[in-house]
């Protein structure tokens, strides 16, 4: 049996399989928060094995049922994450990477391909510890993110070293129109993970740039608002009484942009340079 | 829709909530949840769309409040109003 606590407030979600799954289990994208440790559970996934196949049951109701444990894992990791962002439903969720330095927490917003699994990485070897690399989760209120580091999923193209990529489960990934390997790659390789909300300090939108270094600027916060409603998975969230938390966010947050080519071709002094002026933003 | 004249004075919709940033403002309405932004001269317009300026006065404003202009300060005003009316954001008398 292993445990993942999550959400706002916190609540514990464990997870019951037979024993050949717990390789897979402990290498599902969650492998970074998972933990051994028993506590009060609220969700209770369980996956039994009968004849040839498995039977995925959350809290005692039959979800999925499959012959391939791999499918079985996806299956569970899809609902775990659905669990999970139902778990802050007063918070923005913003398609964001979220890191902290020294309780400082930063957002990294963007698109796909932007860049933020890749400075996740990077800032992470120079002391970062990483909050989420794909869901920024953000209190409107309190200005607090929530860490939700889930494993990195690399797509084939990503820049990161293709040794580090195939020591990680490499899974078959339909994209709709082709299949593709994705691998999994555990936070933990690259540095620490967050266990407790920060506070945001800065908000970065993240642009890819062809140029060798990276350039920082200020944003507006005309500019800012138009950027991060483009980025909200719950726009929903905007009602009369939530405005006054965006100018909340607004007025107490400091916005900038971040042309960034990949961030592993920069020299190791330029990585430095950019974490010391990520931190000071 | 008619067209609209110097004379013309746009009056904005009660129901639209209007929130100053530092650079511009956001125009916010709550029965479709739609936002809007607004740069710095469209935000000073639409302050101005009270039913007691014409188009002709607000450009006048315009002008002596602002120094940078994309396009001429007529044309921009008419755009903008233009732009408000056309989402029903404003109307007139």
């Amino acid at each position: 049996m292993v445990y993942l606590t999550i959400g706002n407030p916190p609540k514990t979600i464990a997870f019951n399989y037979p024993d050949f799954m717990a390789e897979q289990i402990e290498n599902s994208i969650f492998s970074a928060i998972i933990s051994h440790e028993s506590a009060e559970s609220y969700i209770r996934y369980n996956i039994d094995h009968s004849g040839n196949k498995l039977y995925l049951q959350r809290n005692g109701r039959l979800t999925h049922q499959n012959k391939s444990s791999q499918k079985i894992i996806y299956a569970l990791e899809w609902q775990v994450l659905k669990d999970a962002l139902n778990s802050y439903k007063k918070d923005y969720k913003f398609h964001a990477a979220g890191l902290s330095h020294k309780n400082n927490g930063c957002l990294f917003v963007g698109d796909s391909s932007a860049g933020k699994t890749s400075i996740s990485m990077v800032l992470m070897e120079l002391g970062w510890e990483l909050l989420s690399d794909e869901f920024g989760i953000l209190n409107p209120g309190s200005l607090k993110l929530y860490p939700f580091p889930r494993n990195f999923i690399i797509k084939p193209h990503h820049p990161v070293d293709a040794v580090l990529k195939s020591r990680f489960v490499n899974v078959a990934y339909n994209t709709g129109t082709r299949k593709i390997k994705i691998a999994y790659i555990p936070p933990t390789v690259f540095g620490k993970v967050a266990s407790q909300p920060v506070k945001l300090k800065s908000v970065y939108f993240l642009k890819y740039s062809e140029l060798s270094t990276y350039r920082i600027t200020p944003l507006g916060q005309t500019e800012a608002f138009a950027n991060l409603i483009k980025q909200l998975y719950n726009p929903h969230l905007f009602k009369r009484n939530s405005l006054d938390h965006l100018l909340n966010l607004l007025n107490n947050i400091s916005f900038f942009q971040l042309l960034l080519p990949n961030p592993f071709n920069l020299e190791p002094a330029q990585q430095e340079s950019l974490s010391k002026q990520l931190i000071s933003g | 829709m008619p067209g609209i004249d110097n004379k013309f004075r746009p009056i904005a919709n009660d129901n639209v909530l209007f929130k100053p940033l530092s650079d511009g403002a956001i125009l916010f309405e709550p029965d479709s949840e739609v936002v809007h932004t607004l740069n710095p001269s469209a935000a000073f317009i639409w302050i101005h769309c009270d039913g007691n300026h014409t188009i002709s006065d607000i450009t006048t404003l315009i002008k002596n409040n602002f120094t940078e202009f994309e396009m001429q300060p007529e044309d921009a005003v008419n755009s903008i109003i233009k732009e408000f009316r056309k989402l029903g954001l404003v109307s007139s008398e």
